[in-house]
Parts: C-alpha cells; sequence; structure tokens
C-alpha cells in the first residue's frame, strides 16, 4: 500500500495538470536538468489515524508536500491551481492503486523564493502547497 | 514485579450467568478499543471527630464503597453499535482483561452510547456505564 503510487495516479491522471507536466511528477525534486514545468511531493507525516488495543488501524493520515516548479510565475501558478482544484477534497480510488483516498484537504501554499538553478542564470518559480490526506488499503 | 503493558487490553461483555474466568464462553469481546477506563472503587468517609478527638486532629472510618462507572472507546462499527444499544440499561456482566490475562469483572449497565465524530479522523463509539455490586478481580482467565 503506497500513498505516493496513489497520488501519482491522480496527478497525472488529471487533464489539467497532465497537460502542463505530462508525467513529470517526481518524488522529492526533480533531477538536475529536469525539463520544466515539473511537480514534486516529498511526503513529511504518516501517521496511523487511530492505534487501538488491538493493533494498528487500517487507516493513515498523512501530510504531503507538492511542489509546482516552472520556468514563469504564471506557469508555476497556473500548475498550482490545477494542482489544488484536484486535491482540495479527492475521495476515491485511483485507477490501479491499491489506496483508497478518504479524503485530502488542502492545508497551506505559499511562494518560495524565486530560484537559480546551479550554473544558469535563469530564475524559475517554486510554489509549494501542503496537503492532509486520510487512506487505506483499497 | 513483571510489568503490564497497557496495550491488549480487552471489553467483554455477558450475561449475568457469564463466568468471570471463563476465556471465551458466554463472553463476546468488543473489538479495536482505543480506550479503557475501568471503574474506579471508591470509599465513601464517615467523619468520626467528637470534641475529645486526640490531639485536635478530625477522625474517619471508612462508610460504603461506590463501585464506580467504566468508560471504554472503540472505532464505530454499526452492527456493534446497534448490539450494544440494544442491551443498554440491561443488567450485563463486564470485564476488562489486561495483556496478562488478569483484570476484573462486575455486573452493571450501559448508561449512555455515543458517537464521536471527527472530521479528519475516524469515528468512535464511546461507551459508558455504572457498575452495581462489588468488583470481582480476575487473576487468570481458565
Amino acid at each position: 500500500m503506497s500513498f505516493e503510487s496513489g497520488l501519482f495516479t491522480v496527478l497525472t491522471g488529471t487533464v489539467g495538470i497532465s497537460a502542463i507536466v505530462a508525467s513529470r511528477v517526481r518524488p522529492m525534486e526533480g533531477s538536475q536538468g529536469e525539463t520544466r514545468p515539473f511537480l514534486a511531493y516529498s511526503l513529511q507525516d504518516d501517521e496511523d489515524v487511530s492505534p487501538t488495543h488491538a493493533g494498528p488501524s487500517t487507516t493513515r493520515r498523512v501530510s504531503i508536500d507538492i511542489v509546482s516548479v516552472a520556468d514563469t510565475y504564471e506557469a508555476c501558478r497556473a500548475l498550482g491551481e490545477a494542482v489544488r482544484d484536484r486535491m482540495k477534497h479527492y475521495a476515491g480510488t485511483p485507477s490501479g492503486s491499491s489506496v483508497a483516498i478518504r479524503w485530502t484537504r488542502l492545508e497551506t501554499q505559499s511562494d518560495i523564493e524565486q530560484a537559480v538553478p546551479p550554473g544558469t542564470e535563469k530564475p524559475l518559480y517554486v510554489r509549494s502547497q501542503t496537503y492532509r490526506a486520510m487512506y487505506r488499503a483499497a | 514485579m513483571p510489568e503490564v503493558d497497557g496495550f491488549g487490553a480487552a471489553f467483554w461483555y455477558g450475561e449475568t450467568s457469564a463466568v468471570f474466568t471463563a476465556a471465551t464462553t458466554g463472553w463476546t469481546a468488543v473489538a479495536e478499543l482505543t480506550d479503557v477506563t475501568p471503574p474506579e472503587e471508591d470509599t465513601d468517609e464517615i467523619e468520626t471527630t467528637h470534641h475529645g478527638s486526640t490531639a485536635k486532629t478530625r477522625t474517619y472510618q471508612a462508610g460504603l464503597v461506590n463501585p464506580g462507572e467504566f468508560d471504554i472507546a472503540c472505532h464505530y462499527d454499526k452492527t456493534v453499535y446497534g448490539t450494544l444499544r440494544g442491551i443498554r440499561g440491561a443488567e450485563k456482566n463486564y470485564r476488562i482483561i489486561l495483556s496478562d490475562g488478569s483484570g476484573v469483572g462486575w455486573t452493571g449497565f450501559i448508561k449512555s452510547l455515543s458517537k464521536e465524530i471527527d472530521m479528519e479522523g475516524l469515528t468512535i463509539t464511546r461507551i459508558k456505564g455504572k457498575v452495581s455490586g462489588a468488583q470481582t478481580l480476575i487473576t487468570a482467565l481458565a
């Protein structure tokens, strides 16, 4: 059971997102020289939502950061909004996934400072969003 | 002295004929407990102070024992909830068994049954009840 694989399926399976990044949804961060725009996600917290005296609950709650990276502020904002539209409330079992996502919600989002990739002078823009979600095995 | 884990506690209910030390016969366990609070026995205090009390110090003697109330929480399950609602108010036997097989049993009744609904968590059933009469200490199950 992997929440990340379900998340990948949700993001890349959403037309509004895949039209911008295709399947460039990466764990942690994009590779050096990664084609932009792209998304990167990282798990911040993955907890047993309600352990019992009989063992762990089957439901888990996560906090996950999704970072939108693009060459222009407008492209970055548009990508972030596309992700937000999909993730502000998602409930379902992503196609082919072993994870049933019970709900998601946006906790916070912010523009990270304009960054400059090593060896270049061309700036890139980064928007970070943190989502909370609850899931269990499908 | 052996240490007893809190994890693994179990709450059971049965008819008043259920034997407290029976392993499972006559008992039904409530699954997925998240919080277990056994009844607290509390003894009334009766003041016996008089004008001649030694050293001008109040004196007391023990009175009646209040057998207490129990408070259990578990993951909500509609079937279990319906069953517990069906026995609410009826005199039954209950017991809490710890991970080492010891515990406490009593006769009593469920006073209240409620649901706690957390928008970002799981729904919890809370069971509160009253003990009637003396509790029975259980040292081991048969």
